[in-house]
């Protein structure tokens, strides 16, 4: 029996953008299983992003319910999200967002200094993470600006990682990076999930890289039109 | 903590821009710095002329008005006994205030030109402008044995201008008198007289009667029930005036527009300096809301965001605090002369009832140079202020660039950290 990370149920959200009422979600419901790699596809505006931001508690759903790795997030006030951010939740993001007066090594240890963990340790985890990511030694204590984007973007997945979160949420990840960086960031968020058991879910335009998920939600209009297996090749919708 | 030493680095994120509001803040510092200097100054100064008249009354002829070298009218010497034996009398001091005598030194008519010759009880403190104390720094003060005797002190600036030491011989209304004491003050005008045994003073004068008297209070409480009794005693003959009403209450008018223009440049220095401070921090803020968004995506609670905008909010405005008083301790002293100069100019005709008044002083025109010399009776009673880098000072500017951090960053800082962070990413 497979473990269920995150289960949404009939999720809907709606917000106010620029005088009108915009229906972002439209009660969609679906499961990721604990370890795996699901991808998001959809074209541009049709939720992707808003389901991320749910599922990793950046924003709360309007209605409907969201579990990840057990907890209600749909029930959460603001306090107790930022909480459920700090321990279950890593972000990566199209343009890194990394923080530019910082080195890379801080910038991974950021997570680990805002859940109180001593400096020693926190460099100790961050440097692991770093070495895992792929980049060099050498890097470790340069400041962003003088890494290239797929070294950032390698600095960006060991800040997602370095405090052991339930689940990865990456929103077009490779959405900045040529194709031979984006093959290589896919496969490092791959073998994050198959080795380390780490849940990854990537948002992403490139239908060449949600094939290398073993799932993908084909989300449109804020509704999920099919969710595809790779595994079993098979195709169901989950509506 | 380091959500501190982030908002430490972040200070430095955009040099240029550091440096344009350290510059700013800095001076907003510097200005405040010196009016709060100034004012402190004109405090203590006012206090120390406090502590030196406020027990004091004078009792005058009636109508005496400043002095009595223009009247005719003079008091029995018979009064210092009378005032002595009254109740909270701690001293009573006799005083004869000469005309401004041609006082010859070894060159008569060189240098020797009139300087004013006070008659005082030997053996008690010397005093002159209406209490203010001067202190005998070379040879010995008049002493009770002096009465009847031709001695004097002098004040250190006629010594130096006709350079005359202990033991020289000085005329006076054309009497030698023996140099045996020379005095100092920290008022200028006292360092030109002359005190004499007032006995003599009588006699070299041809006087019969004393000037003035004053009369010491046991304490600052004595002085308002001795006033009354003085009044009471010797009614209209006599002008009884408490030097702690007369005196400091007009000096403390003469001097408002002073404090009132230290205190507005104080107020509008803080404000300037807030003004920026949360300018700055408004503008960072907005620049960064991406990065906030981020921050609290991975992790970051509301207190962290709080913390670490306002300690760069802090730290942004102690740093002006600092380079502040670097400039204060280069610049202060001048831009406090600035200061006294431009907001004393009215001050003169301000006091045509001012210090001329309660002191020796002559009043205008009584004497040749007496409206100059009137004149510049507040620069003199109060002297310079001198403006120096104190810790109090340094502690006070550093407690206010803290507060005005505090203050001017707090809104921002908030502001910030109740940004929502899927609003701030998808906004960008």
């Amino acid at each position: 029996m497979t473990d269920k990370v995150i289960t949404a149920d009939r999720l809907t959200k709606s917000f106010r953008f620029a005088g009108q009422t915009v229906q972002a979600l439209r009660e969609v419901s679906f499961h990721v299983d604990r370890g795996s790699l699901t991808a998001i596809v959809g074209p541009s505006g049709s939720g992707k992003t808003t389901l991320v931001n749910l599922i990793g508690g950046l924003d709360n759903p309007t209605s409907g319910e969201l579990w990840v790795d057990g907890v209600p997030v749909h029930e959460l006030p603001e306090s107790r999200l930022t909480d459920f951010r700090r321990r279950k939740v890593g972000f990566v993001f199209q343009f890194y967002n990394l923080i530019p007066n910082l080195s890379a090594i801080e910038n991974v240890a950021l997570p680990l200094e805002f859940q109180g963990v001593p400096r020693t340790r926190r460099e100790e985890r961050a440097a692991e993470c770093l070495a895992m990511a792929g980049l060099p030694a050498e890097r470790y204590r340069h400041p962003p600006g003088r890494l290239s984007g797929g070294e950032q973007q390698r600095v960006a997945v060991a800040r997602a990682l370095v405090h052991g979160p339930a689940i990865v949420l990456a929103d077009e990840p490779t959405g900045n990076l040529d194709s031979a960086m984006s093959a290589t960031i896919m496969d490092l968020l791959r073998a994050l999930a198959r080795d380390h058991g780490t849940t990854v879910v990537v948002v992403t335009h490139d239908h060449q890289l949600a094939r290398r998920a073993d799932r993908t939600l084909n989300i449109e209009d804020g509704k999920v039109r099919g969710v595809h297996e790779r595994r079993t090749e098979g195709s169901t919708d989950c509506g | 903590m380091r959500n501190l030493y982030r908002g430490l680095r972040n200070v430095w994120r955009n040099r240029s821009r550091t440096v344009i509001v350290l510059g700013i803040l800095s001076l907003a510092a510097c200005l405040g710095l010196v009016m709060l200097a100034v004012e402190e100054g004109i405090g203590s100064q006012v206090r120390r002329l406090e502590q030196q008249v406020g027990t004091i009354i004078e009792v005058r002829p009636a109508g005496a008005y400043g002095m009595m070298a223009v009247t005719d009218t003079l008091l029995p010497p018979s009064m210092v006994e009378e005032i002595a034996a009254m109740d909270g009398v701690a001293q009573v001091s006799p005083y004869v205030v000469g005309r401004m005598s041609p006082l010859t030194g070894l060159r008569p008519g060189e240098r020797g030109g009139r300087r004013l010759v006070f008659g005082v009880a030997p053996g008690g403190e010397l005093t002159v402008m209406g209490g203010g104390q001067v202190e005998v720094t070379a040879g010995r003060n008049l002493e009770p044995e002096d009465a009847g005797r031709a001695v004097a002190v002098i004040g250190s600036r006629i010594a130096e201008l006709e350079e005359l030491d202990l033991g020289d011989e000085i005329l006076i209304e054309n009497r030698p008198f023996s140099v045996v004491g020379i005095h100092e003050s920290g008022l200028r005008l006292a360092a030109m007289t002359v005190f004499i045994p007032y006995d003599v003073a009588l006699d070299v004068f041809g006087l019969d009667g004393l000037s003035q008297i004053y009369v010491r209070a046991d304490s600052i409480g004595y002085v308002d029930p001795l006033r009354e009794a003085l009044i009471a005693r010797y009614g209209d003959t006599v002008d009884v005036i408490a030097q702690k009403d007369n005196l400091m209450a007009r000096l403390e008018d003469s001097l408002a527009s002073l404090t009132s223009a230290s205190r507005l440049g104080l107020v509008l220095s803080l404000l300037a300096a807030g003004v920026v401070v949360f300018g700055t921090m408004f503008l960072v803020v907005r620049e960064r809301a991406r990065e906030i968004g981020i921050l609290k995506a991975i992790g970051a609670g509301r207190r962290d965001i709080l913390l670490q905008f306002g300690s760069e909010a802090v730290f942004l405005s102690l740093l002006g605090a600092i380079v502040g008083l670097g400039l204060f301790a280069v610049m202060g002293p001048a831009l406090a002369s600035t200061v006294q100069q431009v907001t004393a100019v009215q001050a003169p005709t301000a006091l045509p009832r001012g210090i001329g008044e309660f002191g020796a002083l002559p009043r205008p025109g009584a004497v040749p140079g007496g409206t100059q010399i009137f004149r510049a009776g507040m620069a003199m009673a109060i002297g310079t202020v001198e403006v120096t880098l104190t810790w109090a000072l340094a502690a006070r500017a550093i407690l206010g660039g803290v507060a005005l951090g505090l203050a001017g960053g707090l809104f921002p800082s908030l502001m910030a950290a109740r940004l929502k962070p899927a609003e701030v990413i998808r906004r960008d």
